[in-house]
C-alpha cells in the first residue's frame, strides 16, 4: 500500500504540469492584433508602418525601385553586369528579373499596410480616425499610381483581403485609377495642410502633396482640364513653395524644405544591417569607392542643359572634382566622367566618415515639379500666360533668385506657340527634376502626346530594342503570374 | 553527507575489502534516507538481522567469461528482506529460513539467476554478463524507451556499435552512420557543423533531420557529444519503432546511449590521435595564362581588342584556393576511468577534439566532461545520473561569396599589393577571399552546453518497473566577432569604422520523463512488455547582445563592448521563444512461443506550437514479426539459425513549425519607423497570415522485413521494403499571385512519398586466429511528391542560377531549368531551327540566341523557345547508395575499411556558368568554348549575358556518382607478453584514413550533398591519423 502511495503522489506530481495549462504557451514579446491595436491611439503606429515605406530603411530597396524609374530613361548610363539591372536599360527586360518581382511583392506589401490602417480606423468615427483615413489612402493612391505606372493593369487592393480573395485578377488601369483618384480627392479634402500639421509634423502628407499627386495623376493620363485645376489650386494656396536655394532641397536638411511635398526620410541609426542609405548607396562616383555606382547619368542628360545652368553644378558632378573634407583620391573607372551630385555632400557630414550613410533623400514629389505640371497643363489648354509665368518661376529660382537680366544665364522664356513651349517645358522638365524618378514616366507619357517621340529618343541613343508598346510597361513577374494557376494575366506583349 | 559519499566513488580502492561494506552499508543508509523516515528503524533491523546467523548458506559467484570470483553480487532471499554481497572473491553467506527459500542473484550488466536451494549449504553459480559482451549486445537493441532482443523486434532498426563510432575522423558521432542501410549523411565539410542526416529520404518540407535521443533526451543534433562516450547508436527507421517518438518521430530517431561503468573492470583509459586533413581539390579553374587566354576570347567573340597580348606570359598566377586553404591538423583526446562495484558503476571521461579547417582561419575545438554514474539504493531501487558538460568553440562561417571569389576570382591579381594592403578583385561583385578570411578571424561561437539528466528506477513487484528521469538541455552560446576597419570592395567587403559584437543566448530545455515497464513470462510460452510512459517537456529561448564601434586601437585586450563610448554602442535584441510538449505513450510487446511476435504502440503528443483546435496529436503503430526458423518444419535444417518475417505500420507526425502560427501577431522591427521632423517613431504592422487550425503533419509508413543468419550465425541477411508517405504536410505555401502584400503562414496541405529498400549482407568468420567480416548495405530509395495542392513552387537561391521545383508526379525539388541539345556550330544550324520554328507558326526558334549559343530544347514543342520549355533537368536523390566493409583480426593486427558510394544523383553546380561578369574566372572547360576560329568546341560561347550563361540549363548539371574509402583503419595490439610487467592491460597503436580514395567525375568541390545543389560548398577533404588506446 504504502508503494502505491508513492505511485499516487508521483502520478500526481505529472498531472500538476499535465493540464492543457501547460500547453497554453503565449507567444513572447510579440502582442496579438487585438490587444496592440486595442485603442484609437495605437492606430500611430500602423500608420508610422505606412510611412515607412518613403524611410529607405530597406536595403533593397534601390534594386527595385532604380530599375523601375531610372534604368529605362535616357538620363542613365549602366555600370553594371547584372543582368536584372542591365535589362531594364537594353529592353530585353526578363518576366523573371528577380528585382521587379521583389517591387510587386513590397508595393503590395506596402498597400496592405495602408488597408490595415483603414481598417483598424473603421471603428472609430471621429476626427482623428478621419485623419488615419486620409493619410492612409494619400499612400494607397501614391502605391497603386507607381504600380500602374510601372506594369499597366493591375490587381487592386481597396480592402484587407479575405483568404478567398488573396488571389484575385488584374483590373484595368481605368478602375485603378478611379480608385486613385477618389483616394487623392478625400485625401485633399481631409489632410491637414503643412502649416496646421505644424512642426512636430514635418514630414507627414498634406492637403497639398494629395493636391499635387491628383494634379500629376491627370497630366499622366493627358486629362489637362483636371491636372490644371488641381495644380492651380495648389498653387494658389500657397502652401508649398520653392526653396530659395536649389542645391539645398537635397542636402540632408532639404527634406523638410517649403518646396519637399512628400519627403524620404532615411536617418542613419547605428543598427547592425541597416547601416547604408540604399538611396546613396546604389549611387555615387563610378570606380572610387564612394557609392556603388551601379549608374551615372548619361552625357545625354548632362549635354541637356543650358549654357551655365547653375543647376548643372548642383546635379552633375564631374571628373577632376573634388568633395569638400574628402582627402582620399578619387578614382574614376575608364568610360564615366559624371556623377549624380544630389547625393555628393561635404565628408564632413558623412556619419562614420562613410559616403554610404549620408543621410539624404529623394524627394517624391516636391513644388518645382508641380509648378512645371501646372505650366505643362496650362499650355494644353491654350493657357500661355499661365504656363510661363509657372516656367519663369522655376527659371528664375534657378537663377539664384534672379531675373535673367540679373544673372545673365537661363533666359526667359517667352514662346508662345503649343508645340514649341511644349517641347521647353519638357526639357525643363529634364534638367530640374534630373535623376529623381520622373524621367521615364515622362518619356512613356511623352510618345502618346507626341507619337514617335521617345522611340526617337532611343534610336538616337542606339537603344534599338525598344519597342514602346512592349517596354512602356514592364512585365507582370512571372513567379506571380505562373503561382497565380492562371488568374493573373501576363502582360500582352509579355505574353 | 552525499558529498563525501560521492568522493569515495570517485576513488575507488577495490583493494580493500573493507570498502566495499563501507559503500554497501552507505547505500542502505542512503536508500532508507531517500525511501522515508519511517523506514529507518525497520532498515537498522534488516542491517542487524544480516549478522545475526540461523540457517547458513554459503557458495561463491564466479564469471563465465574467466571463472573468477565476481564481487558485488546481490544475494537475495526472495520475497524477504534479507540480502548479502558477494565480497571481493566473490564468496557469500547468506541465512534462509526453509529448503524452498530462492536465492536471487544479481548485479548490474548480469543476467540475473534465481536459485532454490532445495536441501543445499552450499550453492556456486556461474553468472554471465547481460551487457557487456559484443555477442550479447548484437542481440539487445536499444529501442525507444527500453531494449529488446534482436530476434523479438519486429521494427527496422539499424544499429552502430562503439567500436564503428571510434573510427571516425570527425567530431561528430552522426559520421558514423554513413553508408548505413536506410541512411543518407551527408558531412559539410566545414569544422564543427553537423552532418545532415536524412533516414529514409525526405518526407517534409521543414528541417528533415532526424530526432536524436541520448540517454533520454531529445536533441536536434549530437554536435555536444564525444563520439568516444558512445556505446551504441539505434537507427529507428520503420514506424513501429519511431511511433512511441510520436510527434517528433517523422524523420527517424536515433537513440544514442553512452558508455556506462562495467561490472568488475575497473579500467583507467587513454585514447587518442593526431592527424590532418586535406583538401581533395576537384574544380580546375583557369590559371594565369589561360585566364588571359579566355579573357582573349570573350573580347574576341564580342568583337573588341584582345586585353592581354602573349596569354603565356602570366603562367600560373594566383590560385586562390592554395591562397585560403592549407592543411588542417586535428587532434582527439580522451582519458576516462570506468569501472563498477556491486552498488556503484561510473564512467568519467574528459575529452578533447581540435580541428583546423582546410580553410584558413577556420577552427573548431571542443571540451567535453562526461560523468555516468548509478547508486544501487536497495535491492529494488536505483538512482543514477549521465551529465555531460561540452565547451565548443566554433571560428568564421564560410560565406556564399567567399568560395564563389575563390572559383571566379581572377589569377592575376595577387592577394595583396606590394605595400601589403589587400587588393580587390576583378570586379564589385567578388570580394577578396584571401582577406575576407583573415579579417574575419576573430569571430568565435562558443557553446557551453550542458545535456544530461537524473534517473531512479524502483521495481515495484517482480517485473513492474517504474521508472523516473529529469533531464535537461542547457546552452549559453556567446559570439563574438572584432572587425578592423577596411574598405577592399565597397559593396560587399568592407567594414566602417571598426567594430567589436558580443551577442549571448541561452537555450533552454528541460524534459521530465516517467514510464511503468512490465515484463512477464507467463509459463514457457508467453512473453509480455508492456510500456506507459509520460513526458513533459518545455523550452525557452532568450538572447541578448551588444555591438559596439570607433575603437581608438585595434587591440584585442582592449576592444569590450565597455570601452565603446555610449554613442557608439547599440545593443542586439533577439526574439526570445517558448514552447512546450506533452505526451503520453503506451506500448504492448507480446511474444507467443519465441515464434510469433507482436508489438503495438501508441503516442498523444500535445504541443504549444499548435492552436488549440489541433493541439492533440494521436500516433499509433503495430506490427507483427514470425520466425518461421523456430516452426517444426524449418526447425529440422541445421544451417539455418534465424529466420523471421515482420511487417510494420505506423503513423508518426513532425512539429517543426515556428512558434506562435496559431496567432494574429503584430510585427515591430526597426526597418519600419517613421520619422517625422528627424524624430523616430515606432511602427508597427499587421503583416503575417496566421492559422489557429495548423495540425501535425502525418507520416504514415509501411515496412516489410526480413531477417536471417544462418551457417552458425556466421551469415547475415536482412531486408526490408518501406513506403512512406507524409501527408498533411506542413508548408508556408506561397500567396498565389503575390498582391496580398500579407506573408503567408503554414497550413497543412500536400502529400509527399518516399518508397525503397534496405538490404545487408554480412559475412562473420573466425579460423585459427583469423577472425574477419565482410558486409555490404545498400539501399534505394524514390521520392515523389504526390500530393502539392495543384501547385507548383519554385524555389531560387539567392544571387545563384540554381533553381528547384515542387511539383506534383516529380521529386521534391527537382532542378528545373533549361534541357540543350549541342550548340549552333553554324549559321545554317540557326537557320534551320528557325525553319522549324516557322513550320510551327513562329518567327524565330530562340530569339536571344546567337551563333555558338546551346541549342535549347523545345520541349512543348510549339517552335520557340519560352520560359515553359523548362523541365526536370535533375533529381537531387541518388538512386542507390551503398557501402562494402571489411574487418579482419589476425594475431595482434587488425583492419578494417569500408567503402561507401552513391550512384544516381545530380548535383547542379552554380559556379560552371557564373559568369555575372564579363571577367570571373571559370572552369578550364571552357577554354574549348566556342569562337567563329574554332567552331568544332566542347563548350558553347563564352560571353555574359548570352544564353549559356548565368541561366539554369542541363550543362550545370552533373552526374553526382562516387565511390570513397571511407575510412582505412590498421592497427596493433601489443603482445601480452611485452606489457604484463608494465601495469598495462591493453595498448594498441593504429592508423586510419579517411577519404584515401576518392573516386568521382563530378566537376565540383563535392557531389555529396543533401540537396544537390553546389554554390558553397566546402571542398571533399581527406585525413590521415595516427592514434593510440591505452588501458590500465
Amino acid at each position: 500500500m504504502k508503494k502505491l502511495k508513492y505511485i499516487l503522489t508521483i502520478a500526481g506530481l505529472s498531472l500538476l504540469v499535465s493540464c492543457d495549462d501547460f500547453l497554453d504557451v503565449t507567444p513572447e514579446a510579440q502582442l496579438t492584433t487585438d490587444v496592440y491595436f486595442s485603442d484609437e491611439e495605437s492606430i500611430d503606429d500602423a500608420l508610422n508602418r505606412v510611412y515607412s515605406s518613403v524611410n529607405w530603411r530597406f536595403f533593397r530597396l534601390g534594386t527595385m525601385y532604380f530599375t523601375s524609374h531610372e534604368f529605362s530613361s535616357d538620363d542613365v548610363i549602366m555600370n553594371t553586369a547584372d543582368v536584372n539591372f542591365t535589362s531594364a536599360y537594353t529592353f530585353t527586360n526578363n518576366p523573371s528579373n528577380i528585382y521587379m518581382e521583389r517591387l510587386w511583392e513590397r508595393w503590395y506589401l506596402y498597400l496592405n499596410d495602408c488597408n490595415q490602417v483603414l481598417k483598424l480606423a473603421s471603428k472609430y468615427n471621429d476626427s482623428k480616425a478621419l485623419q488615419y483615413n486620409a493619410q492612409a489612402r494619400y499612400f494607397r493612391a501614391y502605391w497603386h499610381f507607381d504600380l500602374v505606372n510601372v506594369f499597366g493593369d493591375v490587381v487592386i487592393r481597396d480592402h484587407v483581403p479575405t483568404a478567398d480573395e488573396f488571389n484575385i485578377p488584374k483590373s484595368p488601369q481605368e478602375d485603378v485609377y478611379k480608385l486613385i483618384i477618389s483616394d487623392l480627392e478625400y485625401a485633399a479634402e481631409n489632410l491637414p495642410t503643412r502649416q496646421v500639421w505644424g512642426t512636430s509634423n514635418l514630414g507627414r502628407v498634406t492637403k497639398g502633396t494629395a493636391l499635387g499627386l491628383l494634379a500629376k495623376v491627370y497630366l499622366y493620363r493627358q486629362d489637362y482640364t483636371n491636372a490644371y485645376k488641381y495644380a492651380k489650386q495648389l498653387v494658389q494656396s500657397g502652401e508649398y513653395s520653392l526653396d530659395p536655394n536649389y542645391r539645398n532641397l537635397f542636402s540632408i536638411d532639404g527634406k523638410y524644405s517649403v518646396e519637399s511635398m512628400m519627403p524620404g526620410h532615411y536617418i542613419y541609426q547605428n543598427i547592425a544591417g541597416r547601416l547604408r542609405n540604399p538611396y546613396v548607396e546604389f549611387q555615387g562616383i563610378p570606380g572610387s569607392g564612394l557609392g556603388s555606382a551601379f549608374f551615372a547619368p548619361s552625357d545625354d542628360l548632362v549635354n541637356s542643359f543650358e549654357v551655365n545652368d547653375p543647376r548643372k553644378a548642383a546635379s552633375i558632378f564631374n571628373k577632376g572634382e573634388t568633395i569638400e573634407g574628402y582627402t582620399g583620391a578619387i578614382n574614376w573607372k575608364a568610360g564615366f566622367q559624371y556623377a549624380n551630385k544630389k547625393v555628393i555632400w561635404p565628408a564632413t557630414q558623412w556619419p562614420d566618415a562613410d559616403f554610404f550613410k549620408q543621410q539624404l533623400n529623394l524627394p517624391f514629389l516636391r513644388y518645382a515639379d508641380l509648378l512645371l505640371i501646372y505650366a505643362e497643363a496650362a499650355n494644353e489648354l491654350g493657357n500661355s500666360g499661365d504656363a510661363l509665368d509657372a516656367l519663369e518661376q522655376v527659371r528664375f529660382r534657378a537663377r539664384g533668385n534672379k531675373t535673367f537680366l540679373q544673372a545673365g544665364v537661363l533666359p526667359q522664356i517667352t514662346e508662345t506657340n503649343k508645340v514649341q513651349l511644349r517641347q521647353l517645358i519638357w526639357k525643363e522638365r529634364r534638367v530640374e527634376l534630373a535623376i529623381e524618378g520622373n524621367r521615364w514616366f515622362d518619356l512613356v507619357r511623352y510618345e502618346k502626346v507626341v507619337p514617335g517621340y521617345t522611340t526617337n529618343i532611343m534610336n538616337n541613343l542606339g537603344r534599338s530594342n525598344f519597342n514602346y508598346n512592349k517596354n512602356s510597361k514592364f512585365p507582370i513577374p512571372s513567379t506571380f503570374v505562373t503561382n497565380s494557376n492562371g488568374v493573373l494575366i501576363q502582360n500582352p506583349n509579355w505574353q | 553527507m552525499i558529498k563525501k559519499m560521492r568522493k569515495k566513488y570517485l576513488i575507488p580502492n577495490l583493494l580493500s575489502k573493507r570498502w566495499s561494506l563501507t559503500v554497501l552499508s552507505m547505500a542502505l543508509v542512503s536508500t532508507n534516507l531517500l525511501q522515508a523516515k519511517e523506514n529507518t528503524i525497520e532498515s537498522s533491523i534488516e542491517v542487524r538481522m544480516v549478522m545475526e546467523q540461523e540457517k547458513i548458506v554459503t557458495g561463491k559467484v564466479i564469471s563465465s567469461e574467466d571463472n573468477n570470483g565476481i564481487p558485488g553480487v546481490t544475494v537475495v532471499v526472495k520475497g524477504t528482506n534479507k540480502s548479502v554481497v558477494t565480497d571481493f572473491e566473490g564468496n557469500y553467506k547468506i541465512e534462509v529460513s526453509s529448503d524452498n527459500d530462492v536465492l536471487v542473484f544479481s548485479s548490474i550488466d548480469l543476467t540475473q539467476q534465481e536459485i532454490k536451494v532445495g536441501g543445499r549449504s552450499v550453492i556456486d553459480i556461474t553468472m554471465t554478463s547481460s551487457a557487456l559482451s559484443i555477442e550479447q549486445l548484437q542481440q539487445v537493441i536499444v529501442i525507444g524507451y527500453g531494449s529488446q532482443k534482436k530476434t523479438d523486434l519486429t521494427g527496422a532498426v539499424t544499429t552502430v556499435k562503439a567500436k564503428d563510432i571510434n573510427g571516425i575522423r570527425g567530431g561528430n558521432a552522426a559520421e558514423a552512420l554513413q553508408g548505413k542501410s536506410g541512411l543518407t549523411v551527408v558531412s559539410s565539410g566545414s569544422p564543427g557543423t553537423s552532418p545532415v542526416v536524412r533516414i529514409r529520404g525526405i518526407g517534409t518540407n521543414s528541417d528533415s533531420s532526424p530526432l536524436y535521443v541520448v540517454d533520454g533526451m531529445m536533441t536536434n543534433d549530437v554536435t555536444w557529444l564525444n563520439p568516444k562516450d558512445i556505446e551504441s547508436m539505434s537507427v529507428l527507421k520503420d514506424a513501429s519503432a519511431t511511433a512511441i517518438y510520436g510527434s517528433r518521430g517523422a524523420n527517424g530517431v536515433i537513440v544514442v546511449t553512452t558508455k556506462k561503468g562495467k561490472l568488475g573492470k575497473n579500467i583507467i583509459s587513454y585514447s587518442g590521435s593526431v592527424g590532418s586533413q586535406f583538401v581533395l581539390d576537384n574544380y580546375k579553374v583557369a590559371n594565369g595564362s589561360q585566364y588571359a587566354t579566355l579573357m582573349n576570347t570573350v573580347a574576341f567573340t564580342a568583337g573588341q581588342a584582345q586585353p592581354y597580348q602573349n596569354p603565356s606570359q602570366y603562367g600560373k598566377g594566383t590560385n586562390w584556393m592554395d591562397e585560403i586553404s592549407r592543411t588542417g591538423l586535428m587532434s582527439d583526446h580522451q582519458i576516462s576511468a570506468s569501472g563498477s562495484t556491486e552498488n556503484v558503476s561510473y564512467n568519467i571521461s574528459l575529452g578533447y577534439f581540435e580541428q583546423e579547417g582546410v580553410w584558413n582561419n577556420t577552427d573548431y575545438n571542443r571540451w567535453t566532461l562526461r560523468i555516468n554514474n548509478d547508486y544501487k539504493l536497495s535491492s529494488k531501487i536505483k538512482i543514477g545520473h549521465n551529465f555531460n558538460v561540452s565547451s565548443a568553440n566554433t571560428g568564421q562561417a564560410l560565406t556564399y561569396r567567399t568560395v564563389r571569389s575563390v572559383l571566379s576570382g581572377s589569377p592575376l591579381i595577387t592577394p595583396k599589393n606590394n605595400l601589403g594592403a589587400w587588393n580587390p578583385m576583378q570586379n564589385n561583385d567578388l570580394i577578396n577571399p584571401a582577406a575576407e578570411l583573415d579579417l574575419n578571424k576573430e569571430a568565435n561561437t562558443n557553446n557551453l552546453r550542458f545535456v544530461g539528466d537524473l534517473w531512479g528506477t524502483w521495481d515495484i513487484i517482480d517485473g513492474l518497473q517504474f521508472k523516473t528521469s529529469f533531464g535537461e538541455d542547457w546552452m549559453l552560446t556567446r559570439f563574438d566577432q572584432f572587425l578592423p576597419q577596411y574598405s577592399i570592395n565597397p559593396s560587399f567587403q568592407f567594414n566602417n569604422p571598426n567594430s567589436y559584437t558580443e551577442n549571448y543566448s541561452t537555450n533552454n530545455t528541460w524534459l521530465w520523463t516517467n514510464t511503468l515497464t512490465y515484463d512477464k513470462k507467463f509459463n514457457e510460452s508467453h512473453r509480455l512488455n508492456l510500456l506507459a510512459g509520460q513526458s513533459s517537456e518545455a523550452s525557452q529561448l532568450r538572447g541578448l547582445g551588444a555591438t559596439g564601434k570607433k575603437y581608438v586601437v585595434d587591440n584585442l585586450d582592449y576592444v569590450s563592448i565597455y570601452s565603446a563610448s555610449i554613442n557608439n554602442r547599440t545593443v542586439n535584441a533577439f526574439l526570445p521563444a517558448k514552447s512546450s510538449r506533452e505526451s503520453f505513450w503506451f506500448r504492448t510487446n507480446y511474444v507467443l512461443k519465441d515464434r510469433y511476435l507482436f508489438t503495438a504502440t501508441i503516442r498523444a503528443d500535445g504541443s504549444s506550437k499548435f492552436g488549440p483546435n489541433n493541439r492533440w496529436g494521436y500516433f499509433p503503430s503495430a506490427a507483427l514479426g514470425w520466425r518461421i526458423s523456430e516452426e517444426s518444419f524449418l526447425k529440422q535444417l541445421s544451417w539455418l539459425d534465424n529466420l523471421k518475417i515482420r511487417g510494420s505500420w505506423g503513423m508518426t507526425g513532425n512539429d517543426k513549425i515556428f512558434n506562435n502560427v496559431a496567432y494574429a501577431l503584430v510585427t515591430q522591427s526597426d526597418e519600419f519607423h517613421a520619422i517625422f521632423n528627424n524624430q523616430v517613431n515606432p511602427g508597427a504592422g499587421i503583416v503575417n497570415d496566421y492559422n489557429p487550425n495548423v495540425k501535425w503533419e502525418n507520416n504514415v509508413q509501411a515496412d516489410l522485413g526480413m531477417e536471417m543468419t544462418a551457417l552458425d550465425n556466421r551469415l547475415t541477411f536482412e531486408f526490408d521494403y518501406f513506403n512512406r508517405k507524409t501527408e498533411d504536410l506542413l508548408m508556408i505555401l506561397p500567396i498565389q499571385g503575390g498582391s496580398v502584400g500579407i506573408a503567408p503562414t503554414y497550413s497543412n496541405a500536400g502529400s509527399v512519398q518516399n518508397k525503397g529498400y534496405e538490404v545487408m549482407i554480412g559475412w562473420q568468420d573466425n579460423k585459427n586466429n583469423f577472425e574477419y567480416g565482410v558486409s555490404f548495405t545498400g539501399s534505394s530509395f524514390k521520392n515523389e511528391v504526390v500530393d502539392w495542392n495543384g501547385l507548383t513552387t519554385t524555389n531560387t537561391t539567392f544571387s545563384t542560377n540554381l533553381q528547384t521545383r515542387i511539383q506534383e508526379g516529380q521529386p521534391f525539388n527537382y532542378f528545373y531549368g533549361y534541357k540543350t541539345q549541342g550548340i549552333y556550330r553554324t549559321q545554317a544550324d540557326i537557320d534551320s531551327w528557325n525553319a522549324y520554328a516557322v513550320s510551327k507558326g513562329k518567327t524565330a526558334y530562340h530569339t536571344t540566341a546567337k551563333l555558338g549559343d546551346m541549342i535549347y530544347v523545345d520541349t512543348d514543342g510549339d517552335g520557340q523557345i519560352t520560359p515553359v520549355d523548362q523541365t526536370n533537368i535533375g533529381s537531387p536523390f541518388p538512386k542507390f547508395t551503398g557501402s562494402i566493409a571489411l574487418n579482419a583480426e589476425y594475431e595482434n593486427f587488425d583492419f578494417n575499411f569500408d567503402f561507401t558510394g552513391s550512384f544516381g544523383a545530380k548535383v547542379m553546380n552554380n559556379s560552371y556558368n557564373d559568369f555575372t561578369s564579363p571577367n570571373n574566372n571559370m572552369h578550364t572547360d571552357w577554354l574549348d568554348s566556342w569562337t567563329p576560329d574554332n567552331t568544332g568546341a566542347a563548350m558553347p560561347r563564352l560571353a555574359a549575358g548570352s544564353v549559356n550563361m548565368n541561366r539554369t540549363i542541363d550543362i550545370m548539371v552533373f552526374n553526382g556518382n562516387y565511390v570513397k574509402l571511407r575510412n582505412a583503419t590498421l592497427g596493433y595490439t601489443l603482445p601480452d607478453s611485452v606489457i604484463e610487467k608494465t601495469g598495462i592491460s591493453r595498448l594498441r597503436f593504429y592508423f586510419t584514413g579517411a577519404n584515401l580514395l576518392y573516386f568521382t567525375k563530378y566537376k565540383g568541390f563535392t557531389p555529396e550533398l543533401a540537396d544537390g545543389l553546389d554554390y558553397n560548398s566546402f571542398p571533399i577533404s581527406g585525413s590521415m591519423q595516427f592514434g593510440m588506446n591505452l588501458n590500465f
